[in-house]
């Protein structure tokens, strides 16, 4: 315990490093996901079909375990000199980020009572106001929802992007294992559990912040 | 003045050529309530909807003060005609204010005129503007949703409105007690009013003017006093129900019967009130078995009586007494 504490302390500017990547690759490949995602998962609540091809191939992403996926991305990238580090770690999480968000976002559209939208349209909204003044603020808790996840699902399986290159806290937990050093073991899979804490509770009070009052009460 | 003209809808469902509506032709004139009455399923919602343009009719037209509106913008055209549906559909991320502003933000009112129109519009449905303006839709009563649905539509103080069983979910009393409001706000408002309902009774009690509907034509239309007086009439007989008689007592008032007072009541008698209406007057006079009663004014003295016998005059066809004299 007291050897794990000497080293968090001898190493912290070498950890924050590693947290700031590894919060870097995540968010890249979060925020790609949410512009991609959220218009696809509203379309998808406007078009059986397209819903269900898309909610299918997401989930079918998801069953992909992650070393796969990394090896599967490996010689595409390759093509274009991307083949290991940064770039195959992104694309892997933008991939699985995708059915959290989009089946949130479709969940979220589609149970909109329809009361609602007729009162709208009834009213003289257009369809982007009926979008930005009803939908979307009705939906924002439970797409958010979707993000919460996938942004904690994705700082677990980031860790794993450390044996492609990409760098992170995986990184110590790498170097770690190879080097048969528990202390470094340790030091990596407690950063990241607290880095997942800390990200789901900061998410939890950003959902909280941006869901109307109306909505929240019981 | 909305007029009405041949309207049709027809559409395919399940490989199944369906006429939900088939040449409905109706005039509603300026500042009068039309109750479109009929069951499910028989095409009063569907022609309210085309009134707004939320459904496009086959073929026809609907004109609004002589303009057709297949000519308007429609969002214009839609923001110009406030809409009440059964389902309230208030929006429940927004306070009660943010609703009933709704429309008034939509036509670019400042914020302060918006604030200062829901509060008055609260006040006119009867809420107390300071205790609810700030509420969540989710924080009130089936009865509190439904006056507010109908001050968002009236929010910008449009002249049309159109109400889609506007009480229909509501319980027998406070259905009753909006019914009367209402009433009360439409004799000041004036607005011109579409109104469907599947239920006789508040057809009979809002409207200047029905419409009967049945499989997408209009069966019957007129004055609910004419429809009720329509004897012989199979098709009003078996939809109205054998106590018509009653029916049209329920709109009229003591003070359409009010003779002079010819001789001394007791003391201990019933009381009728000068707008207690004659069915609840012919009831108290059967149960009593008296052939009149004195009636009062809201100050509680005498102004005069009802008698049995002037009731049977009245439905015999007879004019109200005060167009005879």
């Amino acid at each position: 315990m007291g050897e794990l504490l000497s080293y968090f302390t001898g190493n912290w500017p070498k950890i924050l490093w590693l947290t700031w990547q590894h919060i870097t690759i995540v968010g890249v490949a979060v925020g790609l996901a949410i512009m991609t995602g959220i218009p696809l998962g509203i379309a998808a609540s406007q078009n059986r079909r397209l819903a269900s091809v898309v909610l299918y191939t997401a989930s079918i992403i998801m069953t992909i375990p992650s070393m796969a996926l990394f090896g599967v991305l490996i010689p595409i990238l390759s093509l274009i000199n991307q083949g290991i580090g940064y770039v195959p770690a992104v694309i892997a999480l933008f991939l699985y980020s995708q059915l959290p968000i989009i089946s949130n976002t479709y969940a979220a559209f589609r149970s909109i009572d329809p009361a609602q939208r007729e009162a709208a349209r009834g009213m003289g909204m257009t369809r982007k106001q009926r979008l930005w003044m009803v939908e979307a603020p009705l939906a924002l808790p439970v797409i958010l929802a979707g993000v919460r996840t996938a942004i904690v699902l994705n700082i677990g399986i980031a860790a794993i992007a450390a044996y492609i290159g990409a760098g992170g806290l995986g990184l110590l937990i790498r170097t770690g294992i190879t080097q048969t050093d528990t202390r470094q073991i340790l030091a990596g899979a407690i950063a990241v559990s607290v880095l997942a804490l800390v990200s789901d509770r900061l998410l939890a009070l950003l959902q909280r912040r941006l869901t109307s009052p109306g909505l929240a009460l019981e | 003045m909305i007029q009405i003209e041949k309207l049709t809808k027809a559409f395919t469902q399940d490989g199944k050529h369906v006429v939900a509506l088939d040449g409905i032709g109706l005039e509603i004139p300026h500042g009068e309530i039309c109750v479109l009455l009929g069951p499910s399923g028989c095409g009063k919602t569907t022609t309210l909807k085309i009134i707004n343009r939320l459904v496009t009719p086959t073929s026809g037209r609907v004109l609004v003060d002589g303009q057709d509106t297949a000519e308007f913008d429609v969002i214009e055209l839609r923001r110009k005609i406030g809409y009440v549906i059964q389902q309230v559909g208030l929006f429940p991320h927004m306070t009660v204010e943010e609703n009933i502003g709704v429309v008034p933000r939509l036509l670019g009112w400042p914020l302060e005129k918006r604030r200062q129109r829901a509060l008055d519009l609260l006040a006119m449905v009867g809420l107390d503007p300071g205790a609810y303006a700030g509420r969540y839709p989710r924080e009130l009563s089936g009865g509190q949703a439904q006056r507010i649905g109908v001050a968002r539509a009236l929010a910008a103080d449009p002249p049309i409105l159109l109400m889609d069983e506007p009480f229909g979910a509501l319980d027998p009393l406070s259905r009753e007690a909006l019914q009367d409001e209402f009433l009360m706000m439409q004799s000041r408002l004036k607005k011109t009013i579409i109104f469907v309902s599947h239920d006789i009774d508040e057809a009979f009690k809002m409207a200047d003017r029905i419409a009967i509907f049945r499989q997408g034509r209009i069966a019957r239309q007129g004055t609910p006093d004419a429809l009720l007086a329509a004897a012989g009439d199979p098709f009003i007989e078996s939809f109205i129900g054998r106590d018509r008689a009653l029916k049209r007592l329920r709109l009229r008032r003591c003070a359409e019967v009010l003779e002079p007072c010819n001789r001394e009541f007791p003391g201990d008698l019933p009381r009728l009130a000068l707008q207690d209406d004659l069915r609840t007057a012919l009831s108290i006079l059967v149960e009593g078995n008296f052939d009149a009663l004195p009636c009062f004014d809201a100050e509680g003295s005498v102004v005069g009586m009802v008698r049995l016998s002037e009731i049977r005059v009245l439905l015999d066809g007879g004019a109200p007494r005060e167009a005879r004299t």
